[in-house]
């Protein structure tokens, strides 16, 4: 009873408070005083540690580098994915900042579209080939040069506030620029483009979907068939269907639109279990 | 009487053995080293 009064609390918290969690961790993200001690550690979102106020190191380019220099990223690997076991891709809705800037565009009134291209998503598995095998072959931080949540908290600021560096920017920076711009537009009007088609990160993340401990949870008595939860879903999710799904952000709009409170947060310990039979004489 | 294994808490120690190897090879290091110098990439020059 207690458990349940909690839950619901956070919930209800976790909905409300939406902005205010993302604003902290995009506050935690832009403190240069700790990146002495955490710039050593990847962060589990998509931050570029060019940013002149970054905290921690991105673990897509770190990633790349460590592959391109002969090392197995055991470390990031491993980092991260201790996080996304227990949060899934919560940390896409709740942690990243560059979801923080896609949710805050979006937020701009005007007339709003839902994904139209169904095979699109698959181009960030394809992103993470490129980030893998891209850069073991060509020795190139290939995603770097495409990747918008540099230009936006790397590109420009660094050469906002470093003049030398102006004279360098080319056409490699004028096409990262243009991305950022196009994806910027995008935002306004379809709910997190890039985190649905294009981020790698985010790819990786979703196959925790399934087995992260955090996760949404549905008490199918109460459920109504109603669809508005598909209808809130920014990705068209049957969330009814498929709880777990790779592409589900856990941004929490399902729950909020469920009108009988079928959908929660819950922790789970029934997905998916490896069932041994211990003593085979009783039942 | 059969006990259910959570197969999440060998993700777990996996992937802790995971940071063990690459603290042991000093793996950290570079991931400081490559964060705390310019990414060009990231900001766009060649």
């Amino acid at each position: 009873m207690h458990w349940n009064r909690l839950k619901k609390r956070f919930t209800i918290f976790t909905l409300k408070g939406k902005i205010l969690i993302q604003t902290l961790f995009t506050v935690f993200y832009n403190l240069p005083f700790l990146s002495m001690y955490l710039k050593r550690v990847p962060m589990p979102v998509l931050y570029c540690y060019s940013c002149p106020l970054a905290t921690g190191a991105c673990p897509v380019g770190t990633i790349q580098h460590l592959l391109i220099v002969g090392m197995i990223p055991f470390y990031t690997i491993g980092i991260i994915s201790l996080i996304f076991i227990f949060f899934g891709r919560y940390t896409c809705g709740y942690m990243c900042p560059f979801g923080f800037y896609q949710d805050l565009l979006f937020r701009i009134k005007t007339k709003k579209i839902k994904p139209k291209i169904p095979y699109l998503v698959y181009s960030k598995y394809v992103l993470i080939g490129l980030v893998v095998i891209g850069s073991i072959i060509s020795h190139e931080t290939l995603f770097c040069k495409i990747c918008p949540a540099g230009t936006l908290t790397a590109g420009i600021p660094q050469l906002i506030i470093k003049p030398a560096l102006r004279a360098l920017a080319g056409i490699l920076f004028y096409s990262k620029l243009i991305i950022l711009i196009l994806l910027t537009i995008w935002s306004i009007f379809e709910e997190r483009p890039f985190c649905h088609y294009f981020c790698p990160l985010g790819a990786f993340i979703g196959f925790f979907n399934k087995v992260s401990y955090f996760q949404i949870k549905m008490d199918k008595d109460k459920c109504i068939d109603c669809d508005l939860c598909r209808k809130a879903c920014p990705f068209d999710i049957k969330v009814y269907e498929d709880l777990t799904n790779l592409n589900c952000i856990r941004c929490g709009k399902c729950i909020e639109a469920c009108p009988t409170g079928a959908l929660t947060w819950g922790v789970t310990n029934k997905i998916p279990p490896v069932v041994i039979n211990l003593n085979k004489d009783t039942k | 009487m059969k006990k259910k294994f959570d197969f999440r808490v060998l993700l777990i120690l996996v992937f802790v053995v995971f940071i063990i190897i690459g603290l042991m090879n000093k793996e950290w290091f570079e991931v400081l080293k490559n964060a705390v110098l310019i990414c060009f990439s990231c900001i766009g020059i060649d």
